[in-house]
């Protein structure tokens, strides 16, 4: 028998971290834009005046994200597209081969979390990640904050938020996914088919 | 005082999580001075110490003596999974410790792994609840590694080798040595970690096509139930939710063939000698979610010693004496087998769905042997190779003598034989002598199974002192980092 859990629940942990840097990430994108943030003028020593704050901010902080931070959003814009890979696969591969099962996990955890997010660009889920993913590439390419959708930047972290603790979830899971408890989890008609 | 902070919870965690890593390592640090019987316990402290570090060195880094701020808790939250799995995985070096494994399993298993595929090593310990498993280890360390520190995919750490496998046992049938060539399976799944046979028998043409008809049934049979998520609004996760476990089984059932097949290259007929033994395997024609059905397993075995010439070596015909017998008893054991598995093909799998699955493993044995005898090497445990000991062997052991070297004439010291030749030995002597009969009373089972227990006494002697003469004959035969 082989024993699966800990290479799943690795790789689930792996995914947790991939999405949870994307996120500070993003957060950290959100603050190029926001140098008048109260808990910088909180640290703010009192003798210093705050036009004098707002300068030396303007001069120190970062204009843009750096590679190392780019990298990271680029990672996750390469998750999601892995996931709308699996979907694009799963429309014309019925009956023609076996998908790729890490794919689409992948792609059922983004559903799971497109769906649970509460957010709907169109008809298909196809759409909502192929927006997400264009979100994100524009970040990477370099957009200021000023030029991305505010709305566009909220679906993009709630959705990564909620995938991030969906694979939490399943990495902490993963060590009994080959029980008979998983069994249980299965669509039903599939069960009475059997 | 605590922080002025909005996030004191976040905070609170990573301070946890610190002292977490900090904890963990010291008592990583404390598992170095228990003894283990090889030295690959201590590569796995490690590598587990490296990670454990990494951690806490990116947990520092997260909060750098200030508040950590509300976005970065998923950061923190997968640190902390990544050390609770480091902490999952020293259990197998503790297992290892406390285990009571004699020498002569342990060493020259690692030896024989090696031979196999240079780049492992291995651990063994003793399972009460799983019995025989396996698991690879240096994948999962890898992954998590490589998010944790700067390690580029597709780069390996220096001085460590490839593969880590991990074997596990049934206790109970840890003194049964020659059941324990049921780890000729376990051993069989490792070399296709190596070889990624069964990844490539999932990708052959001619299995996606046989496996193709499943899928679509299920498709077309499975209603589309309302089972997806809320807000769902897309009909390919119905699909996906029935494609998923029909592709795990086949995947699942791909690889336990695989490994099959892999287990008679690697213990010959020993291999399916032991596995028919597993009290749990009797059930023939059951299939389950991750194993096909037995009598499906034995075929694709017995294909497979036909293919490594056994046909020829059982061939009573033309033998005399003691072989001749040895040879007809052998046979028949392998005969019956041969029946059990006919009786299965026949028999209607349980359901639609196992029929049609088994349906499709049945006409793809043969793809899956080719793929196997692809990349197996010298080390194939082909009848000519056991032929010259194994008869021999037998002849040591009727006269209650450590099957450990064949007698070399006007020599005192005889020739090595292999750990195939001397399990084999083993049990062609317990066929030959009916050891494995069912008892008539209790009377009769007690007799028979001391005489079980000195047989694998002995045969336990002769791995031992096999393996002892290697380190001390063979230039380079043992005696390096393996102990």
């Amino acid at each position: 028998m082989i024993e699966r859990g800990l290479g799943e629940q690795s790789r689930f942990i792996t995914y947790v971290l991939l999405i949870g840097r994307a996120l500070s990430t993003l957060a950290e994108y959100r603050q190029l834009a926001d140098y008048r943030r109260p808990a910088d003028f909180r640290q703010l020593p009192e003798y210093r005046q705050p036009a004098e704050f707002r300068r030396q901010f303007d001069e120190e902080r970062p204009q843009t994200l750096s590679d190392v931070q780019r990298g990271r959003l680029s990672q996750a814009a390469d998750h999601l597209r892995r996931a709308a890979r699996a979907h694009a696969s799963l429309d014309v591969a019925a009956g023609q081969g076996l998908p790729d099962l890490e794919a689409v996990q992948i792609y059922q955890s983004v559903y799971e979390a497109v769906a649970l997010a509460g957010i709907r660009a169109g008809d298909r889920v196809a759409e909502t990640i192929a927006g997400l993913i264009a979100t994100l590439d524009r970040i990477v390419e370099g957009a200021p904050v000023a030029a991305i959708d505010e709305q566009s930047l909220n679906d993009l972290e709630r959705v990564l938020d909620t995938l991030a603790v969906i694979y939490s979830h399943r990495a902490e899971r993963a060590n009994t996914a080959d029980t008979f408890e998983s069994l249980l989890q299965w669509p039903q008609p599939l069960l009475i088919w059997m | 005082m605590a922080p002025a902070t909005a996030h004191l919870d976040v905070d609170y965690l990573a301070s946890a999580a610190i002292h977490q890593a900090l904890t963990l390592g010291d008592s990583l640090r404390e598992l170095r001075a228990r003894e283990y019987a090889t030295q690959t316990p201590l590569i796995l402290l490690d590598l587990l110490e490296g990670i454990v570090d990494d951690v806490r060195d990116q947990l520092l880094e997260l909060t750098a003596g200030r508040p950590l701020e509300a976005a970065r808790r998923m950061e923190l939250r997968g640190l902390g999974q990544a050390l609770d799995q480091v902490t999952e995985l020293s259990e197998y070096v503790v297992r290892c410790a406390d285990a009571d494994v004699p020498w002569g399993l342990v060493y020259p298993l690692e030896l024989f792994c090696r031979q196999l595929t240079p780049e492992s090593r291995m651990i063994i310990y003793p399972a009460w609840r799983h019995g025989y498993t396996y698991g690879e280890l240096m994948g999962t360390l890898y992954r998590i590694m490589r998010s944790v520190r700067e390690l580029p995919e597709g780069e390996f750490l220096p001085g460590y080798p490839r593969f880590l496998a991990v074997f596990s046992f049934p206790p109970i049938q840890g003194p049964n040595i020659l059941q324990n060539a049921a780890w000729g399976h376990e051993i069989g799944h490792h070399l296709d970690t190596v070889f990624n046979v069964s990844a490539e028998v999932l990708k052959a043409p001619a299995f996606v096509q046989r496996a193709g008809g499943v899928l679509t049934a299920a498709q077309v049979e499975a209603p589309r139930a309302a089972r997806a998520p809320q807000g769902q609004f897309d009909p390919n996760y119905e699909r996906v939710s029935h494609l998923t476990p029909i592709v795990k089984i086949l995947g699942g059932w791909v690889a336990e063939l695989v490994a099959d097949i892999f287990s008679v290259h690697v213990f010959g007929p020993a291999s399916l000698f032991a596995f028919s033994e597993i009290p749990s395997a009797l059930a023939w024609s059951e299939p389950s979610w991750s194993h096909p059905p037995s009598w499906l397993r034995i075929a694709a075995m017995l294909d497979e010693l036909r293919y490594l010439g056994y046909d020829a070596l059982l061939d009573a015909a033309q033998s005399t004496g003691h072989r001749a017998a040895m040879c007809a008893a052998v046979g028949e054991r392998l005969a019956t087998l041969a029946q059990v598995a006919a009786r299965g093909a026949v028999e209607p799998a349980t359901g639609r769905f196992f029929a049609s699955i088994t349906g499709v493993f049945a006409g793809a044995r043969g793809e899956m042997a080719s793929h196997v005898r692809g990349v197996v090497r010298d080390w194939a445990c082909r009848a000519e190779r056991i032929a010259g000991d194994v008869f021999e062997l037998v002849e040591r052991l009727d006269n209650v003598i450590p099957p450990c070297e064949v007698d070399l004439p006007g020599e005192l010291v005889g020739r090595a034989t292999t750990l195939a030749a001397i399990v084999n030995a083993g049990w062609f002597y317990r066929i030959w002598r009916s050891l494995d009969r069912a008892p008539r009373d209790g009377t009769e089972a007690r007799e028979l199974h001391a005489e079980l227990a000195r047989l694998n006494e002995l045969v336990l002697k002769a791995i031992e002192l096999s393996a002892a003469k290697r380190q001390l004959t063979e230039v380079g035969g043992g005696v390096d980092d393996a102990l």
